[in-house]
């Protein structure tokens, strides 16, 4: 059984301007080991499916209208608040987007991340004994994302470290419990290249050392690239083309996909002839049937637009959600 | 268009820590109609440049000649009129919009403040406005939603169509499209493309995607704590590098090339 597998998952949330389809049927599975990254424009749906693995989306008001999210066996969307909580920060550890849940710049970053090793034992935030203990593992895992000198940095601030520092703190805080998946939102998307680099590199010798499941979510496709074993791509809230990292960027089969990789500058690209992808996302709030990138498809048909094209596998598990999916080589 | 001649800016150190010297000598010239990339890591001194072109900062030597006009002396009034042609795209798209305005606020704002020479009604004013919105890939459906109803990516098309609005001649464009998609940035970039040949604009583009710069512009400039390490048009500072340190920055950009995956390498 996999480790995380998400199943026709259907998110709605309502607002004054109606109904908001946000997801529409999401099917993504992701084993130990594998490092999918989750691509795709803003708005599509990436981090709402990232805060649905650790059931972080308020519901009511959203809803789950069908589908469901299974984490090691477990149903994700059936348990309560404190059954979620045990799982977060313990097996399910998070880098988000949201800088709400980044670092608080009025604590010090040894008082943050003790209080996070706390949690991921479940230990008493008042023991002597734990807060060292928690101490002492604060210390070893910053030095394991690369902070040195660490047990004298544990009394600094936020606006002490780097941009590249506090990125490899909020990496530490995630891996402290020793999750069995990391989901992590743009977790290199501010970082400078060199350092990006570094942190990519962090990523997967972690991945490579403890076994672990990452989901990446970015919309920065070198990353992907030199990072994931897997791609998961995403448009209007559906997974419309999935597989091996070879099979989706070596030999894409999806229109979007192949609109997306030709969108990114290469050492090649010679000035004004980058073809960009024209139009934009659906917008949520608005009806639709079929494709729903038929708009913006230069294949399309009048019956892509009849119904909403299932998934076709074309074999080693590479999933395309088109109906041509055969005929564009 | 622009020159700058032995640029140098040195911070006091505050309460007994040294001084900072975040440029150190920069030298470029950036003809009219071109593009000129600035690279580096964070912290090197681009955003201190910036500030120095703007009027922000006072550098501590050196000149920056536009058109000939040093800007570090102009007066207060030529100094106004020098922020309208040379305009400025910020990277962050959450720091840098007011959370009380629509949209059609926030774009038509330099309309406004720039009325004296412009002349628009309110109605072109509207016009533009979405004219604007169009261009960077929204629609007139969005005028009046505010920040918050925009994800982080659409902040950033109100940025852009922002500096556009009242047509500059040079664009300081700060990190503009690191916040955005493949997708999006491939028609801001081609937009930057056709906007500068169509009004003869020229680019001061600090980016540290290097496969953007390469792609946007004729020179780079790549900074290493606030020293030049190579000036040069772009395909020799990137196939050419003459410093170990440019040869190592250029290694580490992502690109789409699965050739360079970690797990095929590692
Ligand atoms: N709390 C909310 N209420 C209503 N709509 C929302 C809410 N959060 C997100 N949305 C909408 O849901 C859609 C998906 O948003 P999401 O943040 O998951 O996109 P994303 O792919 O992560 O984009 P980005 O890369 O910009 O973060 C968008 O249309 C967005 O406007
Ligand atoms: N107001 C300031 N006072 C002191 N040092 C500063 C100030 N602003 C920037 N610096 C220092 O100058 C150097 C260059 O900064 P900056 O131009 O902001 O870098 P970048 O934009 O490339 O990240 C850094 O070492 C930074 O810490
Ligand atoms: S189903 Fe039709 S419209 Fe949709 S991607 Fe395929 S060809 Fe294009
Ligand atoms: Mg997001
Ligand atoms: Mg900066």
């Amino acid at each position: 059984m996999a480790l995380l597998s998400i199943e026709n998952l259907h998110l709605t949330i309502p607002s004054f301007e109606g109904e908001a389809q946000i997801l529409n049927g999401v099917d993504l599975t992701l084993e130990r080991g594998e490092i999918c990254g989750l691509v795709g424009e803003t708005g599509c749906g990436k981090s709402l499916t990232g805060l649905s693995i650790s059931k972080l989306v308020a519901s009511p008001p959203a809803r789950y209208r069908q589908g469901s999210i299974r984490f090691d066996g477990q149903d994700i969307l059936g348990l309560s608040e404190s059954a979620m909580r045990a799982l977060r920060g313990r097996r399910i550890g998070m880098i988000f987007q949201d800088p709400t849940t980044n670092l608080n710049p009025l604590f010090r970053i040894g008082d943050q991340m003790i209080d996070v090793a706390l949690h991921s034992t479940g230990a008493n935030r008042w023991s002597t004994s734990a807060r060292r203990e928690a101490r002492a593992r604060s210390i070893a895992m910053l030095e394991r994302v690369g902070i040195q000198d660490a047990h004298n940095r544990l009394d600094d601030y936020p606006h002490q470290f780097s941009g590249g520092m506090r990125q490899r703190v909020l990496i530490a805080m995630a891996l402290i419990g020793r999750p069995d998946l990391l989901i992590a939102d743009e977790p290199t998307t501010a970082l400078d290249v060199s350092v990006q680099a570094q942190i990519l590199q962090l990523l997967f010798d972690i991945v490579r050392e403890d076994n672990i499941a990452v989901l990446l979510i970015t919309h920065n496709l070198g990353v992907v690239a030199r990072l994931c074993t897997h791609v998961a791509v995403m448009y209007a809230g559906r997974i419309i083309e999935r597989g091996t990292m070879a099979d989706v960027f070596n030999r894409p089969r999806h229109p979007y996909t192949k609109a997306l990789l030709n969108a990114v500058p290469t050492q090649k690209t010679r000035k004004g002839t980058l073809q960009g992808l024209g139009g934009s996302v659906p917008d949520p709030y608005l009806p639709h049937a079929g494709c729903r990138f038929a708009p913006r498809c230069a294949w399309a048909e009048a019956r892509c637009s009849e119904a909403v094209p299932p998934e076709t596998d074309l074999g080693h598990g590479h999933g395309v959600a088109c109906i041509k999916a055969g005929d564009l080589a | 268009m622009l020159q700058v001649k032995g640029l140098s800016k040195i911070y006091p150190g505050r309460r007994g820590s040294p001084a900072v010297t975040a440029l150190d000598d920069v030298s470029f010239t950036i003809a009219p109609n071109s593009a000129f990339g600035v690279v580096g890591e964070s912290g090197s001194g681009k955003t201190t440049l910036t500030r120095c072109l703007i009027g922000l900062e006072k550098p501590t030597r050196g000149e920056m000649l536009f058109e000939g006009r040093d800007i570090a002396r102009l007066s207060p009034q030529d100094m106004r009129e020098m922020r309208a042609r040379i305009q400025i795209v910020f990277q962050d798209p959450y720091a840098s919009l007011n959370p009380r305005m629509s949209a059609q606020d926030i774009i038509g704002e330099p309309l406004l403040i720039h009325h004296d020479r412009l002349q628009l009604t309110a109605r072109a004013r509207t016009d533009r406005v979405v004219e604007l919105l169009e261009r960077v890939g929204l629609g007139v459906r969005h005028l009046h939603r505010y920040p918050h109803e925009f994800s982080g990516g659409q902040r950033q098309r109100i940025g852009i169509a922002r500096a556009l609005a009242v047509k500059p001649q040079m664009l300081i464009l700060d990190e503009p499209t690191s916040a955005l998609d493949v997708s999006v940035q491939a028609q801001i970039l081609n937009l930057l493309v056709e906007l500068q040949d169509s009004l003869k604009l020229s680019y001061l583009f600090i980016s540290h995607d290097l496969g953007v710069v390469r792609y946007i512009c004729d020179r780079a400039l790549l900074l290493l704590h606030g020293k030049m390490i190579e000036e040069g048009p772009v395909d020799q500072v990137f196939d050419h590098p003459q410093s170990d340190y440019a040869r190592r920055l250029i290694a580490a950009i992502p690109d789409v090339d699965p050739a360079r995956s970690l797990h095929l390498t590692a």
